[in-house]
């Protein structure tokens, strides 16, 4: 008995956009897709996402993140007037995003061919001293996130997706109720394209160290060990706006508040404020001239 | 008795010769000696202004025929003057008349400056008193293109002027005098065309339109400018500083096992350039 409650508890809803595919679970009804706004019309129940070990729950509340919302983008004259209407600010979902957090450890010699400049004869000819170096590395790199969500942009995936680890807590289905977006990327390919990343943030990162003022690779034996994993939901205050057919982002994180937004530049707020500034400015510069 | 009225009509003579004003000396022009700068030239045609002009003693300065000044104030304006001859390096005349002998007061006042021996660049200002009323004139004499015509241009003579009439309505000459010199080196120090007299005799900054409008544009700009690339740098973070941020610093191996000189070049190294 008890059990049969436990798994009606974990039960959730898939919906399923029609118009932008997207997947979203959640326990209670959804009405429209957090993403692009439009009614939902799919929905199959019965549904689990018991694949996710940990959480890291909200501790930001949307009010809050509203009113973030209101000082970044209400007093900016140049961000166009729909983002700031009253319906758009409600419609700023409280979701959890599906993220892959992993610890890797890259480690091996890199050889460079390196040299340095010197000048002799007052600037008339130069020398390259030549170097053969050999520099043995180990870098961990620890809590390093990726996304499994594609409607993200992803450079505002990087500015806002900072989280605090040691506050992760393992997900108990029974108590949870809110909205988990679903998975759409293919976690091998991103793994693989991670990995690359990594290395290259490594190889970088110890050429920098090389004390020479030229210096080019000559053999590159780092490696790459995944050293933990953990499929994990994080929380996000997520708005996305359509407008004049593109996509335009605003992201909340849910633990610590950093709002991150790539809103366009409205060209006739511009030209409206800039015509304000100008009279106002003109109105003060003649005032200040007469009073002189 | 004849000592007494000897006594009685000096002192009756005494009296009516003291007047509280300073008197002016005035040569005597004649076709023998006309008194002038060497710069004039004696023509049939400037003669008769020439004689009908006074000839006076062109470092005194003030010429108050008129009786409007007190020795004490005359004195005190002399000095202003004086004060704004040695800074300026322009002459500054006042006079005083009651008659122009039959000349427009312009004339007059012109004739005055170029008939002495005042210096080339410079002003005459001239209080007409009438009966019943004054009028002023100010005028400045130069060569083309002095200095003094780009500082005293007609709207400021005329502010100037404005200004000062209403102590002239009042009688106070010494005051409006006084206020005249003020202005007249205020103009000068500012050196700058951007100035005006108010109506309190203040001076005030004036802007031309078209500077007042390249500041605010200038000013609009740098701000629109700011709020464009506020709005559009809040994305800064770069994939690879995320990276360098998941570093652990506590694990962090780079060490350098080998780093040689290459002496001998004939390997074929791949080269470096």
């Amino acid at each position: 008995m008890n059990n049969e409650f436990d798994n009606q508890k974990q039960q959730f809803f898939k919906y399923i956009c029609n118009n932008c595919q997207n997947t979203m679970f959640s326990k209670s009804e959804l009405t429209t897709c957090v993403f692009c706004g439009e009614n939902l019309n799919e929905k199959i129940d019965g549904q689990t996402i018991n694949n996710y070990s940990h959480i890291i729950p909200f501790v930001v509340s949307k009010d809050d993140v509203i009113k973030n919302y209101k000082k970044r983008i209400m007093f900016n004259p140049i961000v166009p007037f729909v983002f700031k209407s009253k319906k758009v600010m409600q419609s700023i979902s409280t979701i959890y995003i599906p993220e892959y957090l992993i610890s890797t450890n890259v480690s091996g010699d890199v050889s460079f061919l390196a040299g340095d400049k010197q000048v002799i004869d007052n600037k008339k000819n130069t020398v390259t001293k030549k170097y053969r170096v050999k520099d043995y590395s180990n870098i961990d790199y620890n809590d390093v996130l990726i996304n499994l969500w594609s409607k993200i942009d992803n450079a505002l995936f990087v500015g806002a997706f900072t989280y605090d680890y040691s506050q992760l807590k393992e997900l108990n289905l029974n108590e949870f109720d809110d909205i988990v977006i679903g998975e759409d990327i293919n976690l091998e390919e991103e793994l693989t394209s991670l990995n690359t990343k990594i290395l290259n943030n490594s190889l970088s990162f110890i050429k920098n160290s090389v004390k020479h003022d030229l210096k080019k690779v000559s053999e590159n034996n780092l490696q790459i060990k995944l050293l933990n994993y953990k499929k994990i939901l994080v929380p996000v205050y997520f708005l996305n706006v359509n407008y004049k057919g593109k996509n335009y982002q605003y992201i909340g994180n849910g633990q610590n508040g950093k709002d991150i937004f790539n809103f366009p530049i409205g060209i006739l707020e511009l030209v409206i404020f800039s015509l304000l500034l100008f009279l106002i400015i003109f109105a003060v510069a003649f005032l200040f001239a007469k009073i002189l | 008795m004849k000592k007494f009225s000897l006594i009685l009509i000096s002192i009756f003579l005494l009296l009516f010769s003291i007047n509280c004003g300073a008197s002016v000396y005035t040569y005597t022009r004649n076709n023998d000696n006309l008194y002038l700068p060497d710069d004039v030239e004696v023509t049939s045609k400037n003669i008769n202004n020439i004689l009908s002009t006074p000839a006076v003693n062109s470092s005194e300065k003030i010429y108050d025929y008129a009786d409007l000044f007190s020795v004490e104030e005359e004195i005190s304006l002399y000095e202003d003057v004086n004060n704004y001859i040695n800074n300026s390096k322009m002459d500054l005349v006042i006079v005083t008349v009651a008659d122009l002998g039959g000349k427009e007061l312009e004339d007059y006042a012109y004739n005055f400056y170029d008939y002495n021996d005042f210096l080339d660049e410079g002003i005459v200002f001239v209080i007409h008193k009438e009966k019943d009323t004054s009028n002023l004139f100010m005028g400045n004499s130069g060569n083309k293109g002095s200095k003094i015509f780009n500082i005293y241009t007609d709207a400021r003579i005329n502010e100037t002027l404005s200004y000062i009439y209403e102590d002239i309505k009042k009688e106070e000459y010494y005051s409006a005098t006084r206020n005249y010199i003020k202005i007249v080196n205020g103009f000068y120090e500012k050196n700058s065309s951007s100035y005006k007299l108010d109506e309190n005799g203040n001076f005030i900054k004036i802007i031309p339109w078209f500077e007042l409008i390249i500041i605010s544009l200038s000013l609009t700009f740098v701000i629109v400018m700011l709020l464009f690339f506020k709005t559009k740098n809040s994305l800064k973070t770069k994939y690879s500083d995320y990276l360098k941020s998941k570093i652990d610093d506590g694990s962090l191996i780079i060490r350098t096992d080998l780093d040689e000189e290459i002496v001998d070049d004939k390997k074929n190294e791949d080269s470096i350039l």
